[in-house]
């Protein structure tokens, strides 16, 4: 099956990457690579929704099991990490409204559920709920950002966002958690 | 504290100035109240992050999910080559059971002999020499039985029994039967030729 590159697996460094060009057109990915790949980007996603690890590994599992089953569609989408992140999430609010007993897509989607787990480590609780006052795209940005991943990776796995706009993003997410957790909203 | 500059300190934050390390961000901070206090904050809020986002805990549970892939896509394997099978032996069945409907019970149907033989073959017609007085008296009887011409009779009877002459027409032999040959052969042989043979006897 042919898969595209968008998963950007083979960057290279620039003197490299002129190289390479001339050499051999990079390969895409097989499953088990891309999967590799991906789960280190889903899980930071997933805690920001969750709060939690092992909740969070959970869910990334179930996910990994709808892009296991979706094999072509995962490889051959356009932003494959987008793609990843949007079953992800459209398995969160599958959980939620099970929990919840709710329908109503907007009070669901960008409302994380740390209240579940207050067994979580209490040292934790104040960068929780500060992030639980943050949109979606802020609190995936601050996890990514925090579990180490490059502005390029949070890209891709955003998908749509350009670096310049995503950098602004993770500025101003940086300094409202700031503020917040310093208790300084104003 | 004004927004744009503490996004511009959050910005230089991220290229990886700190206030001991560069100037600049260090006369920013101190530029403005309660500067130190949001570095602070931002050190402290960027900590907690990587203390939650890069725990050793979310470092197992990566590895886990990476052992998860590995279980889940050899399953998926074993499923992929049992899927055709299974399918295949279903439809087997399937095309059996569907076949068994259309088909009628085998009725056991005796074999017709191609052609009826008679019970009784015909025979050869034979007739002694003794009890035919000569051969142009026997093929004078035949002749019109077989459609031909005497001298054609004579000469196939001759033929069909060289044994029971001597050499020459005219004289059969008392002691040998002889055998009338069948129609066809009779009618295979040319009437001239026939004639010709006959009369060198004869004359």
């Amino acid at each position: 099956m042919e898969a595209t590159n968008l998963f950007d697996f083979y960057t290279l460094p620039k003197a490299a990457e002129a190289k390479a060009k001339t050499v051999k057109p990079s390969k895409p990915p097989t499953l088990k690579e891309a999967l590799k790949l991906m789960t280190p980007k889903l899980l930071p996603y997933a805690m920001t929704l969750v709060g939690h690890v092992q909740n969070a590994e959970d869910l990334c599992q179930q996910t990994l099991i709808k892009l296991i089953e979706n094999e072509a569609k995962f490889l051959n989408a356009e932003y494959p990490y987008a793609y990843a992140r949007k079953i992800l999430k459209n398995l969160f609010i599958d959980k939620y409204r099970q929990d919840k007993r709710t329908d109503n897509l907007e009070d669901i989607n960008l409302e994380p559920i740390y209240e579940q787990n207050l067994d979580a480590s209490l040292e934790h609780r104040d960068l929780l709920d500060c992030l639980a006052k943050h949109e979606e795209t802020d609190r995936t940005i601050l996890g990514m950002l925090g579990a180490g991943h490059s502005y390029q990776d949070i890209q891709r796995f955003l998908g749509g966002i350009s670096l310049v706009n995503l950098r602004v993003k993770a500025s101003r997410a940086r300094t409202t958690l700031a503020d917040c957790m310093e208790g300084n909203n104003g | 504290m004004d927004k744009r500059l503490k996004l511009q300190v959050a910005d230089y934050m991220d290229t990886g100035w700190t206030y001991d390390n560069s100037p600049e961000l260090r006369a920013m901070i101190d530029s403005i109240p309660n500067g130190k206090d949001f570095y602070e904050a931002l050190l402290k809020s960027q900590a907690k992050l990587k203390a939650f986002f890069g725990s050793k805990e979310l470092t197992k549970s990566i590895n886990n999910l990476d052992a998860f892939v590995d279980k889940a896509l050899k399953e998926e394997k074993k499923r992929s080559f049992l899927l055709p099978l299974n399918a295949f032996l279903v439809a087997s069945c399937a095309l059996l059971f569907g076949l068994n409907l259309f088909m009628q019970p085998v009725e056991v149907v005796e074999r017709q002999p191609f052609f009826n033989l008679p019970e009784t073959m015909p025979q050869p017609m034979v007739t002694v020499a003794e009890s035919s007085p000569s051969l142009w008296k026997l093929a004078d009887g035949l002749n019109e039985e077989m459609d031909a011409s005497i001298y054609q009779v004579m000469f196939g009877i001759y033929l069909y029994n060289m044994d029971a002459f001597n050499l020459s027409m005219n004289s059969m032999r008392a002691d040998k039967a002889l055998v009338v040959p069948d129609k066809a052969f009779i009618k295979s042989l040319s009437q001239k030729t026939s004639k010709d043979f006959v009369k060198t006897f004869t004359s």
